[in-house]
């Protein structure tokens, strides 16, 4: 039943609304939470604790607690004394078994607590091993905060958005409000950041965002601000944090009965919703709280007042019935009630400031925690700071019989904490893991400062002592909807993208790039590029352009190839080593000038070699600029023997044999678009790789598709290029050599000009040199149909002595290829070796020429 | 063809009954794109690097679910939509220019965000 209207109540009676409750319509009015306008529908219940499925009731009425945690609208673990009331709304009770008022679980409560302590899984639960996923799954089950659709898909749109402000407010109570105006006054932009609990009289000076909580302040003022729906990443010049206090409950035995209540929460729901919080209530308070003038406003009996603070008992408890509190003893004295209205101290809630960078310290005299030395560009006003309000001096806890709750999230009770102690975790951050106090959905706002003082009398240490355990974002609960943001995930597509997607084609990540796996069929598109002409397009490739008169210079050093004696319209394959000899990244350096190189690199070593050239020339100091032409420029692999046939219909370029030799590099206008022609074979047949403005990638994709029909081009993708380059032995950097690899043991030391002067690397291969190889990179191949999965073992005398690297089945070989790292001594050709396929251990030869035109006839012709 | 004409999309020419023709990056995520989002990508400054897409967008709000540059300091290069990008600045317009291989990437970020604020 509602009170008739109150001064600052927050309801529209003229606007009435249902939702569900449990499948049940509950009335409520517009400004009405879910959880008033439950309370004003008579129910008292509202949520099972987490360990022991307590009966719990309202507590705190403003988002601290966890007794009004319910699933609204698919969404678990709101709090339903936050939420506002919304017509057709879905709310579920969560962590019962059975119903709210009838939850079989609570059998845990009456047999299980000297059997359930803190942590007693981790000693009852360890054997069998192989059992510890039953026992997990069924403690989730038992002890949760609600249940996510795992297979559910986005329901909210949740957005980012970056703000900056000269001074933000956080807290919008009579300080925070201030404060806002002040700022304002004198000129300065003022965001100011309120729950929405607080009342304003004048906002018109400054922005507000309310509802919204700061999540945090991390370095650099960000301070990401939860509005709902948007994350505002606040960047700040001056934040101002008027987060008040926290009102602290007090420890008793039956201190979470329902009908226990905190009189910062009776308050709300007298003054906000109108309602009577019970009909006959017992106040603890320490300190002069005037909860009990509101309460009797309301219609509510006072049975007696407790001044805690002064008077300080050394018994309370409250008894009740099936979760309820019927009565309080207070130092032998019984009291019967249905309502308990409790107020401790009053903590400053510094948490964001402490995170900031403040230090916190114990006022013994108030038996708080305080900010202290506020950093550059914070402020604290009001009652955060500590400096406000009448000392209250409540005892740690008080005796009596009963469960003694120190924490309600996590239902650690004061014997867990006492138990605790006596297994030797005596630091207060240990405890803090063991007992997981201040870890639940309150994140200490209710718990902390009671569990270090208790903590402080049980090892008869004092508070000041023992400090206080680490503030970390995020300080008030945010979904993880919310820091997720949008869903879009940075790819890089080629200019010749959207072709591929036409063409029907799978495509596949390769770093951050989206390329072609196959078109559907890579045996077909194997057997175009051998026997008529294939298309790749290979715009992924890194592509440098390193240029000045230390050009030839400073890629020798880089490199243990030569360059000096590349002539201006030629190509060579170069390998990037490390310092330490081993492979970094391969591709090709073709002289266009003799002060200007054209350097090719993989599609995922791009940016690594551009950053890895710009780090050595500052360090060497060379006349040289690096140009990273990556994006700029698309290209793609003409390859196939029929591909002088295509080339030469789109160019006036003389295409011959002769005049354009293999690893040729020449500069001609195809179909038109200008383009850097090299002739190299990656896959193993006559190959033009065209490099051209990537505006033009898909028209001169287009042009090769419609001139090269009648030749029977067909476009290749990754898979078919990998079957390609596997029959020449052509390795894969990354694929085929790791972070050990180097290029002596990858049969590549005829690149390797040791009596060049110095080259990156070259110190650690001369060692490498000298101690002989301890690995080899060979081919193989297999004659039974087996094909070896990439990472499979070799095994040489039972024994695992290395791995595959890449295989294949070839169709044009008609066998399963691959590439291997074996004992030097196997590198040998013809020698066999086993490889373990699908647990059989299977016969290979080992060959060390190409599979696949062994003298490169084809490559060349 | 010399030096390095090859990178000069300006060169390409009709010939032999071939006709080379551009195509923007943005072209096809930004067909159905509302006014307060253009296509800037074959009017990329003469200064710029070649290779760079480019969006002109309206609106500040739109611009701050974007990036965390700030909006009052610019031009200047930082995170747009997660990539690497110069913005400039004119009243209420923004000019971004970014790599044009994250040009369907920008474009699905800019029309999601364009979206969220209407």
């Amino acid at each position: 039943m509602r009170l008739p209207p109150q001064p600052g109540e927050r309801l529209h009676r003229d606007r009435p609304l249902t939702f569900l409750f449990d499948g049940k319509p509950v009335q409520a009015f517009a400004g009405d939470t879910i959880a008033s306008a439950l309370f004003a529908s008579g129910r008292r219940v509202f949520s099972r604790s987490f360990k022991y499925h307590r009966p719990r009731g309202l507590y705190c009425c403003s988002g601290h607690c966890p007794n009004c945690l319910m699933q609204i609208d698919g969404v678990p673990s709101v709090r339903a004394c936050m939420e506002p009331a919304r017509d057709g709304a879905r709310v579920q009770t969560q962590n019962v078994l059975g119903s709210l008022d009838r939850d079989l679980m609570s059998i845990v409560d009456k047999v299980g607590g000297p059997f359930l302590p803190v942590g007693f899984y981790y000693r009852t639960m360890m054997r069998p091993r192989r059992a510890w996923p039953i026992y997990e799954r069924f403690l989730r089950s038992a002890a949760g905060l609600g249940r996510i659709d795992k297979h559910g898909r986005r329901t909210h749109r949740f957005d980012t958005e970056h703000r900056r402000a000269e001074v933000l407010v956080i807290g919008g109570g009579a300080s925070g409000t201030a404060a806002a105006r002040e700022a304002a006054e004198a000129g300065r932009q003022v965001v100011l950041v309120d729950d929405g609990l607080a009342e304003r009289d004048d906002s018109s000076a400054f922005e507000v965002l309310s509802p919204a909580r700061a999540i945090g302040i991390y370095e650099g003022g960000l301070v990401p601000v939860d509005a709902g729906d948007v994350l505002y990443r606040f960047r700040a010049e001056r934040i101002v944090v008027a987060t008040g206090t926290i009102e602290q409950p007090l420890l008793f035995p039956g201190n979470d009965l329902v009908g226990v209540m905190l009189a910062g929460g009776a308050r709300r729901l007298i003054d906000s919703w109108s309602l009577r919080p019970g009909e006959r209530a017992v106040v603890l308070q320490a300190g002069g709280d005037t909860i009990a003038a509101n309460l009797r406003r309301a219609g509510t009996d006072i049975a007696a007042v407790f001044d805690v603070g002064e008077r300080a008992p050394e018994e309370i408890v409250a008894r009740g019935s099936k979760g309820r509190v019927s009565s309080v003893v207070v130092d032998g004295e019984t009291v019967e009630c249905d309502l308990v209205v409790m107020s401790g101290a009053r903590q400053p809630a510094y948490s964001l400031l402490a995170q900031a960078g403040a230090r916190v310290e114990y006022d013994a005299a108030r038996a708080i925690f305080v900010p202290r030395d506020l950093p550059a560009g914070v402020a604290a006003v009001g009652a955060v700071t500590g400096e406000r309000g009448r000392p209250a001096h409540p005892a740690p806890a008080y005796s009596g019989k009963g469960k003694c709750f120190v924490c309600i999230c996590e239902d650690v009770t004061r014997k867990d904490v006492k138990r605790t102690l006596a297994e030797g975790f005596d630091s207060i951050e240990l405890a803090k893991r063991y007992t997981a106090v201040t870890m639940g959905p309150c994140q200490g706002r209710l718990c902390h400062l009671p569990a270090i003082r208790l903590f402080a009398r049980e090892t008869g240490s004092d508070e000041s002592a023992l400090g206080t355990t680490t503030s970390r974002p995020p300080w008030a609960p945010v979904s993880l909807g919310l820091l997720a943001g949008r869903g879009h995930e940075p790819a890089r597509r080629t200019s010749i993208h959207h072709r591929h997607e036409e063409l029907g084609a799978r495509m596949m990540w390769t770093g951050d790039w989206r390329r072609v796996h196959s078109y559907g069929d890579p045996a077909a598109e194997v057997r175009a590029v051998h026997e008529a002409v294939g298309v790749i397009d290979v715009s992924t490739l890194g592509k440098l352009l390193v240029r000045g008169p230390d050009a030839v210079a400073f890629l020798e050093r880089l490199y243990p190839n030569r360059f000096a004696d590349l002539r201006v319209g030629r190509v060579r394959y170069g390998v990037l080593g490390t310092d330490a000899g081993r492979i970094m990244d391969d591709g090709t350096i073709g002289r266009l000038a003799e002060d200007e190189l054209y350097v090719t690199t993989t599609s995922t070593g791009a940016e690594v070699v551009f950053e890895w050239f710009q780090w050595w020339n500052s360090v060497w100091g060379f006349d040289v600029e690096v140009v990273n032409l990556t994006g700029a420029l698309a290209a793609v692999n003409v390859a196939g023997p029929r591909a002088r046939e295509l080339v030469g219909q789109l160019t006036s370029l003389d295409c011959s044999a002769e005049a354009f030799k293999y690893l040729d590099a020449k500069r001609a206008h195809v179909g038109g678009v200008p383009c850097l022609a090299l002739r190299i074979g990656f896959v193993g047949e006559l190959g033009y790789e065209l490099h051209f403005p990537s505006s033009y990638g898909e028209y001169l994709w287009d042009t090769l598709l419609e001139r090269g029909a009648d030749l029977g081009i067909r476009p290749f993708g990754l898979e078919a290029q990998r079957i390609l380059r596997l029959e020449k032995q052509h390795i894969i950097v990354g694929q085929d050599t790791d972070s050990e690899s180097n290029t002596l043991d990858a049969n590549m030391a005829w690149m390797v000009k040791f009596d060049k002067d110095d080259f990156v690397g070259k110190w650690a291969l001369e060692h490498m040199q000298v101690r002989g190889a301890r690995e080899r990179l060979i081919g193989f191949e297999l004659e039974n149909g087996a094909l070896p999965a990439e990472g499979g073992q070799i095994v040489v005398d039972g024994r695992p002595a290395g791995r595959v690297t890449s295989a294949r089945r070839s169709e044009t070989l008609g066998k399963a290829i691959g590439l291997a790292w074996v004992p030097p001594e196997l590198a040998e050709e013809g020698a066999r070796i086993q490889i373990r396929v699908d647990g059989r251990l299977e016969q290979a030869s080992v060959r060390l020429r190409p599979f696949y035109d062994p003298e490169g006839e084809r490559v060349r012709s | 063809m010399n030096g390095l004409e090859f990178i000069d999309p300006g060169l390409a020419r009709a010939e032999n009954g071939f006709d080379p023709v551009q195509r923007s990056p943005l072209e096809r995520a930004l067909r159905d794109a509302p006014p307060e989002v253009r296509d800037l990508s074959l009017q990329v400054p003469e200064d710029f690097d070649r290779g760079l897409a480019g969006l002109q967008v309206t609106g500040e709000r739109l611009l701050r679910r974007l990036t965390d540059l700030n909006l009052d300091a610019l031009p200047a290069t930082g995170m747009v939509a997660n990539v690497r990008a110069t913005v400039l600045r004119d009243g209420d317009e923004f000019r971004i220019f970014f790599p044009q291989e994250y040009a369907d990437h920008v474009a699905e970020v800019v029309l999601d965000a364009a979206e969220g604020l209407r």
